[in-house]
Parts: structure tokens; sequence; C-alpha cells
């Protein structure tokens, strides 16, 4: 049985009690968490998960818990030294982006549930831009992290 | 939401639609244009295929007698940006009322509206967000923050 730890573990409000459970209290976890970005990123995917309704200025929900586990355990598996964390960008409808802008592009990863991605690269220099749709394979963003470099 | 998509003929081509902006969400740090800006996700829709993207419609708030730089930043504060609607249109858009009464967990919102793709999906497309992004100009200013 795989370890688990808490990476993000304070209390998340508004998410509906389900897989990981303890109380009133539902924690994001990442298995066996070993990037500097897990650290990093700890205290905003609390923050996404535990956002106010209508937090958009119309009906925003918080972050769900199931697209907030997806995107920290896709985060770890991208994880490459010397590229900084993402940042991570909220939609009112309890979705999530990541994204770098640096080292000429602008990668953004958009996590509309669990096994369902939209990713964009834009290179600012050429102004090619790439878009694709993932939904088991994510090998093709390791190479756009590593570009990042 | 409430309503189907499509696209209201009472909403002008020159009319505006205002685009709230959270200054603590949607608001990311670019390292290759050394600025703050706002990220393309404030310009996309929700994820259900008839989804879209929530909107004000200044016309409607005028109408009332109300100020729509007031109306846009209560009850919680936003920045916002705004576009006119015939320019929307031309991304391959539609504009439409979608008033929120009575929603669980929502305040009412007469004045509410969206912009739909006009085919179910659950994005819109890279272009479509950049177009979003290039047609907004403030309406309520967040400082030191860039459009795009």
């Amino acid at each position: 049985m795989p370890q688990s730890s808490l990476a993000y573990q304070d209390a998340v409000e508004n998410v509906p009690p389900s897989v990981q459970e303890t109380s009133s209290r539902v924690f994001v976890r990442v298995a066996q968490p070993r990037s500097q970005w897990a650290a990093d990123l700890k205290d905003r995917f609390d923050e996404l998960t535990s956002l106010a309704r209508g937090w958009d200025g119309y009906a925003g929900r918080p972050v769900s818990f199931h697209c907030a586990q997806f995107a920290a355990n896709l985060i770890e598996r991208l994880f490459v030294g010397g590229v900084p964390a993402p940042q991570l960008v909220p939609g009112g409808d309890g979705t999530l982006q990541i994204e770098w802008h640096r080292n000429q592009y602008d990668v953004e990863i958009d996590v509309l549930d669990t096994y369902d991605v939209l990713a964009v690269r834009r290179n600012i220099t050429t102004g090619e831009v790439e878009e694709i749709e993932l939904q088991m394979d994510f090998s093709p963003l390791s190479e756009w992290i590593d570009a990042l470099k | 939401m409430a309503v189907d998509p499509y696209d209201e003929k009472q909403i002008g081509a020159s009319d505006t639609i205002i685009r709230r902006i959270s200054p603590e969400q949607h608001v990311v740090w670019d390292e290759n244009r050394k600025r703050k800006r706002i990220s393309s996700k404030a310009y996309n829709k929700s994820s259900g295929p008839r989804d879209g993207m929530s909107v004000d419609i200044e016309k409607l708030i005028v109408a009332a007698g109300q100020d729509p730089r007031v109306y846009v930043t209560t009850p919680r504060f936003a920045g916002s940006v705004a576009m006119p609607a015939g320019k929307v249109r031309e991304l391959d858009l539609w504009v439409g009322y979608d008033p929120v009464k009575d929603a669980p967990n929502e305040p009412d919102n007469p004045h509410h509206g969206e912009v739909w793709a006009t085919k179910p999906k659950k994005s819109f497309t890279d272009a479509q967000t950049n177009g979003l992004a290039r047609l907004a100009r403030w309406y309520v200013e967040l400082p030191d923050v860039d459009i795009a």
C-alpha cells in the first residue's frame, strides 16, 4: 500500500464529504510528496479549496476536492528541479488552472476534472500556439516543463 | 446556468459587457513580461458543455438607475474589464441575458449575462480567450495590473 502524507492538510470548507475525510475536515493528499513544488503550494491549495462562495463576484465556488487532488498529483509528477512552482488560478466552476510564464513560454494547464485536462503552450517569441487535450497520457507536458528551465 | 445558450438581439453591438476580475485570484506574475497581469482563466467559460462566462450587462444596470461601477464592486470588491458585445460576437461567441434570482447561495443579479460558445464545448479556444483579453479595457482598474 503506498504511503500518503498530508501535503495540504488544513481544514477545507465547502467540500462535500468524500474520499479523504476526518470528522468535518477534508484533506488534499499527495502520495509520497517529494518536490519543492508540493511544499511551495501547500497553502495555496488550502486557500483555493476554501474559497468563499461568490469569490469571483458571481456564483464562484471553491476549487473542488477532485480537481485540487488531481492537480496536486499532476504537479508532483511534473516536478523539474530548477523550475519554480507554478501559479494556480481558480475557475468559478471549481476548476483550476496551473500556469507558468517564463523562458519565453506561457504554459497553461487547465484541470477541468480528474483526467480531463486542456493544455496550451504559447511561444511568445514566435507566436506559435500548441493546444492539447489530455485524459490519460500526460507525458507531453513533461517536455513543456523541461523547456521552462 | 439558468438558460440555454443563445444570442440576445436586444444586446446591441456597441453595448458594453463587464467581466469582474478578482484581485486576489485572477492576477498572476508574468516573468516573461516582468509584470502582473490577468490570467487567461479569467476570460474562460465554465466547463460544462453549455456553460458560459459570467458578465454584467451595463445598459441594464444604467436602466435600473444604478451606477455600474458601484454595482460591479458590490457586495464583494472586484476589478473589472469591459468589452463591446459586437466585438465579442466576432469571436464566434454569443452574448445573452441570464438573470440570477432566488438561486441558492448566490445573490440576485438581474443584470447578469453570459458569454457562450456557439457550440457545446468544455472551454473557449485559445484564440477566443486571447481575443477577449485583447478586447478588454479596464472598467474598474486594478492598480499595477495589466489586462493581458
